[in-house]
């Protein structure tokens, strides 16, 4: 896999240094169309406001040992900025009363903080931790944060069918120094730009994690929501699946939710 | 080991003794039950919607001490001394933007009677509205406040008192009845605490482990002012977030939480000491910044009217700088560490009441991220003045859903003849608790 990784390489640069002009020109309508898609897909999802969401986590190790994690969830869009999110823990009881807030920036790590309930004490969350995982569980903090178009640089790759639909699978390179990531894979449909499938890839460039996506469900009339989610990660055998119930739409939530004060009174 | 009967019979005696200080303890916890209980009773409807949740803790925390203590021997043995305690909590949504919240605490332990006590933690609504400023929330009753950025203690929180008996770490606090007012606006945030009522310190006992060399005699607490405890103290608070920056600046007027203690002559022999608080205010500041993967600490303030450890009067300036840096992905694994170094400050130095006069603090947090939410955590205080050193290892690990255990080794056999803290010397101990959630 390494060497067909690195022969790839070596042509593509011997085939750059060839053919410039026209290897070039494709290049740059790959990222172009990459860009397109990715913008695209934000944009369906603009417009929903805010939901309140519950979140059931089943973790699986190599031996299918099961362990339970339930959150619920509050997300709010905030118009020019990234959006803002509340986690809060529930399960496992050690944990319960735990809250997470994080405001999404569009091209700068995101701040994060967490809500202690024991000492009720509210602490920021430091940024190198995107690669933490999240609850002990195979998504990382940087996978539970919302994928922001300006977060990565883009490149359209090919088509593919997927279930029963046409996918476009596109590369993205995180921006972030302090990504755990080299690139992913996402594939999304034509018809709705869906993401189906994610494949993460590490800083060495091996095949790290998959995420699948299915169950998806409109609400409004227009937005699509996926309720499962299986992350399966390829070097350790664990598995996580994140399944999503009881959506809400447009409840009473603006920005005085979303912050250090109502972080507080999160219990 | 004492038997439960000799234990009884010690509380009795301690109700004699102590009856204001206990009955406050009695009275706060017999609410507590009685509110609790009155709730539950209502069940039927309540607990059928979101609206009222019941829940809590039921820990068993052994304790094991391998010496006989430095100072009051004859009653501070060695051995294994049992301990347990309840902690039902009750959150209920009277209306939108309305809650009540209870915290009761309950301890029994088997050799120190002083331990045995009970406090409300928390017992307080909240309402919040928005205004043209930005949105208002107020607090009343009795409430928990955290203020602060570092880890090896917390030099600049005040609004509460510590709980002492309860761990030596000072991480344990007794509800502050309070009116806590905040105004979130564009540009910060805006506190305001009115605080009726001075709770006491809680120590160890005479046969208590941890405790001072000694008597303290709580029931004869000494103010310096003519509305003793009933002072209403007053306490301010602006924080904002500025880009990676979360900063705050606190005030403080009112009584000391923390002691000093005086001679009690009018007590019969043995000689017993006062706890003696004093009028202090206090101005302080506190930084977290988000730097690359480093998260930079500082907190730092100035008090007035406090006594060192002369029983002199001394104005005197602190801070704790430091960092947090955090490995993640260990060795190729899901594990992270986190690295934490802190250094205290003091300029009383050796006339500082606390073991923060000159001291460097470091610390290595595992997380191991399974299922189990393993972790484990080794820290050291080190004096910069002199020799003395506390070490501490923690370990916690869930053990299913609802139990969970934790191991607290700590080491006080190295500290200093001429540290605060030299009269813990043979205190070292292990604690293995066992906690049930509800």
């Amino acid at each position: 896999m390494k060497q067909l990784t690195s022969s790839l390489a070596t042509f593509s640069l011997l085939a750059m240094v060839l053919v410039p002009s026209a290897l070039g020109q494709n290049e740059e309508e790959a990222i172009a169309k990459g860009l397109e898609i990715a913008q695209a897909a934000q944009d369906v999802k603009k417009g929903f406001g805010n939901y309140i969401a519950k979140q059931v986590m089943v973790l699986k190790d190599r031996k299918d040992r099961e362990s339970k994690r339930e959150l619920r969830v509050q997300i709010l869009e905030v118009e020019e900025q990234g959006d803002r999110i509340l986690f809060l823990f529930e399960e496992p009881r050690d944990v319960r009363g735990t809250a997470l807030l994080i405001h999404s920036n569009e091209d700068q790590p995101d701040d994060q903080w967490f809500f202690l309930p024991a000492t009720n004490r509210v602490t920021r969350l430091n940024s190198s931790g995107q690669s933490k995982s999240f609850m002990g569980s195979e998504f990382s903090y940087e996978d539970m944060n919302p994928p922001e178009v300006s977060k990565f640089t883009y490149k359209y790759l090919r088509e593919e069918p997927c279930e029963e639909l046409n996918c476009t699978v596109s590369e993205r390179v995180p921006v972030s120094k302090g990504s755990n990531y080299s690139r992913q894979l996402v594939w999304h449909d034509d018809e709705a730009y869906r993401v189906w499938k994610i494949e993460y890839y590490d800083r060495r460039g091996d095949h790290l994690k998959t995420l699948t996506v299915s169950d998806y469900e409109q609400y409004l009339e227009e937005y699509w929501f996926a309720q499962t989610m299986i992350m399966t990660n390829h070097v350790n055998g664990k598995s996580t699946t994140l399944n999503w119930s009881d959506f809400e739409f447009r409840v009473d939530l603006d920005e005085d939710d979303f912050t250090q004060t109502s972080l507080r009174r999160t219990r | 080991m004492t038997s439960h009967r000799q234990v009884f019979e010690g509380l009795g005696k301690a109700e004699g003794n102590q009856g204001s200080v206990l009955s406050m303890s009695r009275k706060l916890l017999l609410l507590t039950i009685g509110i609790y209980v009155s709730l539950t009773s209502n069940l039927g409807i309540a607990n059928a919607s979101d609206d009222i949740e019941f829940s809590g803790t039921i820990a068993f925390e052994p304790r094991w001490f391998w010496d006989d203590s430095l100072f009051g021997s004859d009653t501070r043995e060695k051995g294994i001394s049992n301990s347990f305690y309840v902690m039902p909590e009750l959150d209920a949504k009277l209306s939108e933007n309305t809650s009540f919240r209870l915290v009761g605490f309950f301890r029994y332990d088997e050799t120190d009677r002083d331990r045995t006590r009970g406090d409300v933690r928390e017992a307080y609504l909240v309402h919040y509205r928005p205004t043209q400023l930005g949105e208002l929330e107020m607090r009343i009753g009795l409430g928990r406040v955290f203020w602060g950025a570092t880890e090896s203690h917390h030099l600049i929180d005040i609004v509460n008192q510590t709980d002492l008996v309860e761990n030596p770490n000072e991480e344990f606090k007794l509800g502050q009845p309070m009116i806590h007012l905040t105004l979130s606006t564009e540009s910060g945030i805006f506190e305001l605490f009115g605080l009726p009522f001075h709770r006491q310190r809680t120590f160890p006992g005479p046969n208590g482990r941890l405790g001072f060399p000694f008597l303290i005699d709580i029931d004869s607490v000494v103010y310096d002012n003519v509305y003793d405890e009933r002072h209403f103290d007053l306490a301010f608070r602006y924080s904002h977030t500025f880009g990676y920056l979360d900063a705050g600046i606190s005030g403080f007027v009112g009584t000391n939480r923390e002691p000093s203690f005086v001679p009690n002559f009018a007590s019969d022999l043995p000689l017993t000491f006062s706890p003696f608080y004093t009028q202090i205010s206090q101005t302080s500041i506190d930084l977290r910044l988000q730097h690359s993967g480093w998260l930079l600490k500082f907190e730092g303030l100035r008090r007035t009217g406090a006594l060192n450890r002369l029983g002199k009067n001394e104005d005197y300036t602190a801070f704790v700088a430091g960092f947090e840096y955090s490995i993640f992905s260990l060795f190729g694994t899901v594990a992270d560490m986190t690295l934490v170094a802190e250094w205290s400050f003091d300029d009383r130095r050796e006339r500082a009441t606390t073991r923060f006069d000159n001291d460097l603090f470091v610390a290595s947090r595992v997380s191991f991220n399974d299922f189990q939410g393993t972790t484990i955590t080794a820290s050291a205080l080190l004096g910069n003045d002199n020799d003395s050193a506390i070490a501490s290892l923690e370990f916690s690990r869930r053990v299913s859903e609802r139990v969970s255990v934790a191991m607290e080794l700590v080491l006080l056999n190295e500290i200093a003849t001429d540290d605060v803290l030299f009269p813990l010397k043979n205190d070292s101990y292990l604690e293995v608790g066992l906690t049930y959630g509800f």
